[in-house]
């Protein structure tokens, strides 16, 4: 297992926006032409954002590795298709977003407890927030948040997207993400002596 | 009694209206803590321990999801790119192939055209051997001769023509678009061959006419 930082594909912090973004539609165009190489650095480049973001959505570590393939899958098939003048993370985002609704569409919900925390019997107080605190703040949040409001912090303060882009990514509007930010804000203000 | 609400508001459980207003306008810009001197908002929370409390919060919870986004991040199952380029691997692969040349015009109408080209020389014989026959009486070898009497070689070259004349019907092209421009310019070739063909077929009959219908017999019998 190798981590990776869920918010930039790129680590070298002297790389331009821009230039990483003429280097992104470089790489689309020649992975259009069929240039293997290139499509192979897209590969490389992208699935550790994408499957974080699927992780960090579902909580389902199986799942994630389905959906990110077939994420990729239908991000080559339509590659030409891609607006290169846009970050292409926000593109792939879109299309996990909307694989990761399809695969759940038959379930009623998106997010699930992970298989230790749906097995053990509730414990003290004490224990339950220690194991709270050791998961992370994101994992309390999955838990305790709807999955609309989830998805909108996590694109705004886990991916770094602006506001706009994470309207963008998940078809909302930009009141809605603000809407939907401060109502998980203050979910998570409330209950804030639990995490911090 | 006195509500505690109204004597000191920014302790109170329930926040009031006003720290509401100040809490919900800031949310519209995430949280942000109102700037000093800025507007109503900036005053209020100057005043307002309860608020300025809230934003100081709000600014810790910011900082903690940054913080734990980066610092406990998501393991990568090994192997993960492997396994995505496997299934990506043949979009690449099909893109670099050259695409599919679109079947030429001529494929799709030259056997049916044989097969009208056939049907219209049965036909044509069916057409006149009931047209000539004058009794239904009348069968085996005599009909055949009566029916063969009357159908001359001129007859049949006549056939032959019409034969002809209907294989150059079916040589006009269906109008050509898109990727049939390609293909177009070897339409006269095959009007060659068509016209080629239709020769043929009349040299076919003219062959069966000369060899195959017993003129010389029938003359025999009438007299």
């Amino acid at each position: 297992m190798m981590a990776a930082a869920p918010a930039q594909p790129h680590s070298d912090a002297d790389e331009s926006l821009t230039a990483r973004r003429e280097r992104e539609a470089e790489l689309v165009q020649a992975a259009v032409a069929g240039d293997a190489q290139a499509a192979r650095e897209l590969v490389r480049l992208f699935h550790g954002p994408i499957y974080t973001y699927v992780r960090r959505m579902t909580g389902q570590s199986q799942d994630a590795e389905d959906i990110t393939q077939e994420t990729f899958v239908k991000a080559f098939r339509s590659l030409d298709r891609v607006d290169t003048d846009r970050p292409l993370i926000n593109w792939l985002f879109t299309i996990a977003r909307r694989t990761t609704l399809n695969h759940f569409r038959a379930r009623k919900q998106w997010v699930e407890l992970p298989p230790e925390a749906a097995s053990s019997s509730p414990g003290p107080r004490q224990e339950v927030e220690q194991r709270e605190r050791a998961r992370g703040i994101w994992e309390h949040a999955r838990r305790v948040l709807s999955v609309p409001e989830f998805e909108a912090l996590w694109l705004r303060f886990g991916e770094e997207l602006s506001t706009e882009a994470a309207a963008n990514v998940s078809g909302r509007s930009t009141a809605n993400i603000k809407t939907l930010i401060f109502r998980a804000r203050q979910r998570l203000l409330a209950a804030k002596e639990t995490y911090l | 009694m006195k509500n505690p609400a109204s004597s000191s508001p920014s302790t109170s459980p329930r926040p009031r209206l006003l720290c509401r207003l100040v809490r919900r306008a800031a949310g519209g810009r995430e949280g942000a803590v109102p700037a000093d001197g800025s507007d109503w908002m900036a005053r209020h929370t100057a005043n307002c321990p309860a608020c300025a409390a809230y934003f100081v919060r709000g600014q810790e919870l910011d900082a903690a999801l940054r913080k734990d986004a980066v610092n406990t991040p998501v393991a990568i199952p090994a192997g993960l790119e492997d396994r995505i380029w496997a299934a990506v691997r043949p979009e690449v692969a099909a893109r670099r192939e050259p695409p599919v040349r679109a079947r030429p015009w001529t494929a799709s109408w030259t056997m049916p055209a044989f097969a009208a080209m056939a049907v219209v020389a049965v036909g044509a014989l069916w057409l006149n051997r009931d047209g000539l026959n004058p009794s239904p009486i009348e069968t085996g070898p005599i009909m055949a001769n009566r029916v063969t009497a009357d159908f001359t070689e001129n007859d049949l070259r006549e056939l032959a023509a019409k034969i002809g004349t209907t294989a150059k019907t079916l040589l006009v092209p269906p109008a050509s678009t898109g990727a049939e421009q390609a293909v177009v310019a070897d339409a006269g070739s095959l009007e060659q061959e068509w016209k080629a063909l239709g020769q043929d077929t009349a040299s076919a009959w003219k062959f069966l006419a000369a060899n195959f219908i017993p003129t010389e017999a029938l003359a025999e019998e009438n007299t």
